[in-house]
């Protein structure tokens, strides 16, 4: 248990009518691991993420995220723990009356300077991306890709030990989304754990990698996809 | 920290539904007027029952050869009075016959055909309206040339019980009006709440600590709160004329021409803004906390 990164055991979630979400979630992820979660539309995918990124709490079970227990810790742990995660929510949680820059200072700005990535590296970001001309414009001007654009590069502008994407490409046309997954990749074998939900298979089989399956609320982790 | 985004934070709901926010903003700048105006009243009222409580009026009949104005004792009279809040106005004879004409006229009528020494049988008096304590009216009372002195109750009864109970019910109205302020924080508060807690979501989320995260909505009362500050400001500046004209009925009895803004309740105000703000912005906790 010392070494994982992230480490899930007995996770359950239902609704208050008794509706179960999902049960007996159980899986490790390691420095370095990359784990897509597949499942239809409904099937639980981002509150399972949201829990594991410290933001829902379940019903049932432990999320251990570098050892700290998240369901029984202090605020302060907890925001220690959510400053070496990266979160790319599917609803993309941005605030339309601010800027690009505000957005990115708002992810740095509990961070020591050493946990933000260079600006060499964020500059680089915002051209591949196409976002380099609109830095200091309102989210509400921007499309809906520039957007979820923009919630993608929040989350690689700090330096993350994992990093967890809900579905974070629905919204690019297909150059795009490659030139992200490309992206995630190689985050991924610099050591950040990445952890992406998406039904998008075609997407599975190109990059084969660990897939976990949400199901009926059953979890199931697979080898390979 | 990051001040510029703290504040391009707290005003998220300033921006988002500012018509309704700029309307807000200005009722409650009302209510600190309304606040500070019954304190200004309240100031004055107190002010003006002290002196009805102290204030008499002293007449002072002068001897013939004492009366000539800058004789000694009507100079000793001028020391005396040096230092007490109180005005002093010599009548002479002629001044006497002229105050009597309308009440007294056969009198006057007589003492003027008599000639010169009618005249003299005439008081030259000194008159004295003003915070006169007793030893003051003895002292003058044993100096050579005070031919005699009369001195009015101190205690005006009906009236002090008349400001002590204007008294009492502003004091009850300023209540009211603090209460107000309160309730128009809250509402400030429950109206911005649905932004803000997206405001403090978005910091939770990305490791900020959960006071931190409540710092914009405490700016964002703030903001609101100096911004109704500034105008009810404004607006005392602009109708504190109008309002003194309005509190005539102090008249004479007030010895302060003027209305001025009550800053120990403008600071009072500001506490309990800050007070109210604070506990509103930081207490409660957001799912992600």
């Amino acid at each position: 248990m010392k070494n994982a990164l992230l480490k899930v055991e007995n996770l359950s979630k239902s609704y208050a009518a008794g509706e179960v979400v999902w049960q007996n979630v159980n899986f490790d992820l390691e420095r370095g691991d990359f784990l897509y979660i597949l499942g239809g539309s409904g099937a639980g995918k981002s509150s399972l993420l949201r829990a594991l990124a410290s933001l829902e709490q379940p019903n049932g079970g432990r999320v251990f995220c570098q050892g700290v227990d998240l369901q029984n810790s202090s605020r302060s742990d907890l925001a220690r723990v959510r400053k070496k995660i990266s979160f790319i929510p599917q609803n993309l949680g941005l605030l339309p009356d601010l800027t690009i820059r505000d957005h990115i200072e708002i992810a740095q700005m509990a961070l020591p300077s050493g946990d933000r990535i260079d600006a060499n590296v964020l500059n680089e970001y915002l051209g591949m991306m196409g976002l380099k001309n609109k830095w200091n414009r309102r989210i509400e001007v921007l499309s809906g890709g520039e957007r979820q654009r923009v919630a993608i590069l929040r989350a690689l502008s700090k330096k993350t030990d994992l990093l967890v994407a809900d579905e974070p490409t629905g919204a690019q046309d297909f150059e795009m989304t490659w030139k992200l997954m490309d992206l995630f990749v190689k985050l991924n074998l610099s050591g950040t754990a990445v952890l992406l939900a998406t039904h998008d298979l075609e997407m599975v089989r190109r990059l084969r990698k660990r897939c976990a399956i949400l199901k009926n609320g059953t979890f199931k982790v697979e080898d390979r996809a | 920290m990051n001040l510029r985004l703290f504040f391009k934070l707290a005003a998220v709901p300033l921006r988002r539904s500012w018509v309704l926010f700029t309307l807000m903003g200005l009722s409650f700048a009302q209510v600190m007027l309304a606040l500070w105006f019954c304190g200004g009243v309240q100031h004055e009222i107190t002010h003006t029952e002290k002196y009805a409580e102290k204030a008499r009026f002293v007449s002072i009949q002068l001897k013939q050869d004492a009366a000539l104005p800058g004789s000694p004792t009507v100079e000793s009279i001028h020391d005396t009075l040096k230092g007490h809040d109180a005005s002093i106005e010599e009548l002479s004879t002629e001044q006497v016959l002229a105050k009597m004409e309308t009440e007294e006229p056969e009198i006057v009528q007589t003492v003027r055909s008599i000639g010169d020494e009618g005249l003299q049988l005439m008081p030259k008096l000194l008159l004295v309206r003003g915070l006169v304590p007793d030893s003051v009216v003895e002292t003058i009372k044993a100096m050579p040339g005070v031919y005699r002195i009369d001195s009015t109750p101190t205690h005006h009864a009906r009236l002090i019980s008349f400001y002590r109970h204007l008294s009492a019910e502003l004091r009850v109205v300023l209540f009211l009006v603090f209460f107000l302020v309160a309730v128009q924080l809250l509402v400030f508060q429950r109206i911005q709440q649905r932004d803000m807690n997206e405001v403090v979501r978005n910091l939770v989320t990305w490791g900020m600590g959960g006071f931190q995260a409540r710092i914009p909505g405490f700016l964002s009362l703030i903001v609101l709160s100096v911004g109704s500050f500034a105008v009810s400001v404004v607006e005392w500046g602009l109708f504190q004329r109008f309002i003194w004209k309005n509190n005539a009925f102090l008249g004479e009895l007030s010895l302060d021409r003027t209305l001025n803004l009550p800053f120990g309740l403008c600071a009072m105000t500001f506490l309990a803004v800050l007070f109210v703000a604070g506990v509103l912005a930081f207490s409660g906790r957001s799912t992600e906390e």
